[in-house]
């Protein structure tokens, strides 16, 4: 029976908060585009440079916040329900942190959009990460702390289902999909505790005049404290895509449960005391604490490692049960004529080519190559931008008709779209790496500095060809995003069909649970290991900045935007 | 647990790759000296008038254990480095230049696009970076930290002069 | 999805083509990428595009230019101007004949770092052996360029008439506003 015969209202949940996402990613995308044409020089006619602060902040918010975390969601209700096989136990909850997380998403975002409306009396022109001392409307920071205790009510949904599954389950495994959602929300909750604190305690009563001074180091690190872990709350949903839908959509099926479960652990145990390498540049914190931080990082490419081999080898055991043979010609037997297969594999492969430059920004003194240059949102676009974007529109091809009973619509155009975003994204990636070498920065409305004739010298190529690959690149992706909303919004407002093209049974795994050791199910072992290493990581710093100097100190008043 | 041959292979390979890149990143700390930009105190971010460095930023010559170097005091703003943007910093060549950069207001990022030097500057603490320039040429100042809406216009330049100029016009002054 | 398509000529002709350019297109210019920075590694030089030497080996202020010529030729001052309207270079140089025949240097054309032309400039005229003479040349450069390089001609005249041209590479310039 399709998912959403057999559970419709949370295929029902699963469809509003995908809503709410690709609202997000329209928006946001088409910001991308006014970005990529306005500070390469191409096309200025959207916005001011002033103003092109607060398209920034939008696009970061939006894509990195609130599509990332309400596609997260609408997956997880849906990988949840379909393992455990049950419903979430409270549909008031459900309904409750749904309108939790969009009430603050629409504070956040109306805040935002103050800069570009001047009807709103509000401004956040403070971009994705708001630095003190700059100080965004208390609006703002209302919105995002609404947003991630909603975030918070979804977790609790999901641990209660689980709690009752147990009840009835003693003994048995954890099913793999409900395990990942679980490893992934713990891990939220230890690093979202780091954000929340420095919004609630400081930056949302300083902006209401509550507090009269910050300590802008001491907010930064809580921010960062929380900024690394939350690309693994991005990239872990992508992953549970790769683990469980990909070997199918491949035509065969996953190599290693258990595999699957240590990758998922070590990202719970690593992904936040490593934030220090945000801060390599920064003053005010001594290298030692950089210096654990890189290798905490560096030990993080492990997980990624260990999936792309359990990927690959998924991959190629179901090309050889689709009749593929050889050493490579294998990959000529996989359905390249299917969305989200295609979606997914040039996800994956694009994310390995952006996990190496990531290594790079890993690598404490090399860092100071291309800190705070565009070989940084070079290196993310590869990441959220593909791995997590690109994946999440393939898992809507494949999930959204199981979810709303309806075929997908315009089959050819969802083939070339993500075809097509894999080629603007490398074209503009490619560039954002080599401009970044070159010094170029990120985050600036106009990174040409004609007045004070400073000149960026391009290793390989012309600075003036790099600008012009970022737009060529950025208007491939917006054209790629607009056959995705196309697609997705035809599907939706086409009728039921009287059935789906879609097979939506998972084969279990060529090495199951059962072959794993029982301890990897011990959830609470992991984290209190997990809570150890954070308190080594960042207890110590913390408690230094706060011991020397105080909470509040050196401080600064807000310094409006 | 049941582990693939080549399971084991590519996580052994994994494991080496790692410790090879934790190993070039000591190597550039320890052996080659890459320092990191550290905690060189704090500032008091609204009061940099009377501070005794900061109220008079600037370029000084200095004499340490026989050795000529250079320190540079460089106060960040909304939108403008003093000095740097309106006057360029006149530092010497093959000589150890320190430059010790903070914030009168927001954080602001201090980059010489085409060298190492690269940091973050954060109201309330010091930034401390020392180099040695080779080539007596111009270099740009460049803010990459979003400081506001005049972000992309806060600039400004180091001159790089010959070793013997920048000391023999010290002797003048 | 696509187990229910059945097999499609025209599609799987789309997909080939797809693939081609969307993979084959990113394989390349990763490929061309990574030869480039090889070439610039490896063998010192390379990269594509740039008109001339990057300013590392550019003549800066003090600096003799590489001039083939009997005389000492060197660049005593030179600035980029933005005050007013335009975008003003200027450019000294002092020609010492140190030969025995006179000689003369006329600064003529300078070329951005874009690989534009900007025609100006100026002459010495006939320098003595013996003789130093300085010239100034001027050149208005369109908006946010950066000379590059100034193309200076070399006259020297002993028994026959000798004209050398030179593209001398510009190092890094002050800008004043």
């Amino acid at each position: 029976m399709t998912f959403v015969d057999e559970y419709p209202r949370q295929a029902r949940i699963v469809r509003w908060n995908f809503a709410v996402a690709f609202g997000a990613l329209a928006i946001g995308g088409f910001f991308g585009l006014v970005q990529a044409l306005h500070r390469t020089g191409a096309f200025r006619g959207f916005v001011s440079s002033a103003d092109y602060y607060s398209v920034l902040t939008a696009h970061g918010v939006l894509l990195a916040l609130v599509f990332t975390t309400f596609f997260l969601a609408g997956l997880f209700t849906w990988g949840v329900t379909r393992s455990l096989d049950r419903r979430p136990v409270d549909y008031r909850l459900t309904v409750g942190w749904f309108a939790t997380m969009s009430l603050g998403a629409v504070m956040a975002a109306v805040a935002i959009f103050g800069g570009l409306v001047p009807q709103i009396p509000a401004e956040a022109d403070v971009l994705y990460t708001f630095y003190a001392p700059m100080a965004a409307h208390p609006l703002f920071y209302a919105g995002l702390a609404l947003f991630v205790v909603g975030s918070w009510l979804a977790g609790l949904d999901w641990f209660r289902t689980y709690r009752a599954w147990r009840r009835d389950n003693p003994g048995e495994r954890i099913p793999l999909q409900t395990f990942m959602v679980l490893t992934t929300m713990v891990m939220w909750y230890l690093s979202s505790v780091g954000v929340a604190v420095e919004v609630l305690f400081f930056l949302l009563p300083w902006s209401l005049g509550l507090i009269p001074r910050v300590d802008p180091l001491l907010t930064r690190t809580l921010f960062w404290y929380f900024g690394h872990a939350v690309v693994y709350f991005w990239l872990l949903p992508a992953y549970l895509a790769w683990y469980t839908v990909l070997p199918k959509l491949s035509g065969g099926r996953l190599f290693s449960d258990p595999l699957a479960r240590v990758v998922f652990l070590l990202f719970l145990l690593l992904s936040t005391p490593v934030g220090f390498h945000h801060q390599y540049l920064d003053p005010g914190v001594p290298e030692g604490y950089k210096f654990l931080a890189m290798s905490n990082t560096m030990f993080l490419l492990l997980p990624s490692l260990l999936t792309a081999f359990t990927v690959v080898a998924s991959i190629e055991h179901g090309a050889r049960q689709r009749g593929g043979e050889g050493r490579l010609a294998w990959l000529k037997s996989l359905p390249w004529d299917s969305p989200p297969f295609v979606g997914m594999v040039l996800a994956g492969l694009m994310f390995a080519a952006g996990g190496f430059s990531g290594m790079i920004n890993a690598g404490m003194n090399i860092n100071y190559l291309i800190h705070n240059t565009i070989w940084v949102p070079g290196h993310f676009h590869l990441t959220v931008g593909t791995a997590t974007a690109l994946t999440a529109m393939a898992t809507t091809y494949w999930l959204f008709p199981q979810v709303s009973g309806k075929r997908l619509r315009h089959k050819t155009l969802a083939l070339i779209q993500p075809y097509l975003w894999f080629l603007g994204m490398t074209l503009m990636s490619n560039a954002m790496h080599r401009a970044g070498l070159a010094g170029v920065p990120r985050r600036t409305a106009e990174p040409q500095y004609p007045d004070a004739g400073i000149t960026f010298e391009g290793v390989v190529g012309t600075i003036g060809e790099m600008r012009t690959q970022i737009a060529i690149g950025g208007v491939l992706l917006f054209v790629s995003l607009c056959l995705f909303l196309y697609v997705v919004l035809t599907t939706w407002l086409a009728d039921r069909s009287p059935t789906i093209d879609v097979n939506g049974t998972i084969p279990e795994p060529l090495s199951g649970a059962e072959g794993g050791p029982r301890v990897l199910d011990n959830l609470r072992l992991w984290t209190a290991i997990a809570v150890a290493l954070v308190l080594v990581a960042y207890g110590i710093p913390l408690a230094d900045m706060v011991l020397t100097e105080g909470l509040f100190g050196p401080g600064s008043a807000p310094i409006p935007v | 647990m049941e582990i693939h041959r080549f399971e084991t292979l590519w996580t052994a390979a994994s494991l080496v790759l790692i410790v090879a890149f934790i190993g070039t990143v000591t190597y550039g700390a320890v052996v080659a000296g890459v320092a990191m930009v550290g905690d060189s105190g704090t500032v008091d971010a609204n009061a940099l008038d009377s501070h005794p460095e900061f109220g008079d930023p600037g370029v000084r010559s200095v004499t340490e254990d026989g050795e000529r170097r250079a320190d540079v005091y460089v106060v960040a703003k909304q939108f403008l480095f003093d000095p740097g943007t309106s006057s360029p910093i006149r530092v010497p060549a093959d000589t150890e230049v320190t430059f010790h950069v903070t914030s009168s207001d927001v954080t602001h990022g201090f980059a010489l696009p085409g060298t190492n030097v690269n940091t973050m500057v954060i109201p309330g603490q010091v930034t401390e970076v020392t180099v040695e320039f080779e080539e007596t040429r111009e270099y740009g100042i460049v803010c990459h930290e979003y400081c506001g809406a005049g972000h992309h216009d806060m600039a400004g330049t180091v001159q790089v002069v010959p070793r013997s100029q920048f000391f023999g016009e010290e002797d003048e002054q | 999805m696509s187990e229910d398509e059945s097999p499609d000529d025209r599609r799987r002709l789309l997909v080939r083509v797809i693939i081609a350019l969307a993979i084959g297109i990113p394989v390349a210019l990763e490929a061309l990428t990574f030869g480039g920075l090889l070439g610039d590694r490896v063998f010192g030089g390379g990269g594509d595009g740039e008109p001339t030497t990057t300013t590392a080996s550019g003549v800066g202020i003090g600096d003799e230019l590489p001039v083939d010529s009997p005389a000492v030729e060197r660049l005593v001052g030179g600035e980029i101007s933005t005050a007013g309207d335009g975008r003003t270079l200027t450019l000294t140089v002092e020609v010492e004949n140190v030969g025995a025949v006179p000689c003369a240097l006329s600064l003529e054309t300078v070329t951005t770092a874009a690989g534009e032309g900007v025609a100006g400039g100026a002459a010495t005229g006939q320098v003595a052996p013996g003789e130093t003479v300085s010239v100034t040349g001027t050149w208005t450069l369109p908006a946010g360029a950066t000379p590059a390089s100034v193309t200076v001609v070399a006259t020297t005249y002993g028994e026959t008439t000798r004209r050398q041209a030179t593209a001398v590479p510009l190092g890094k310039l002050p800008v004043r506003g």
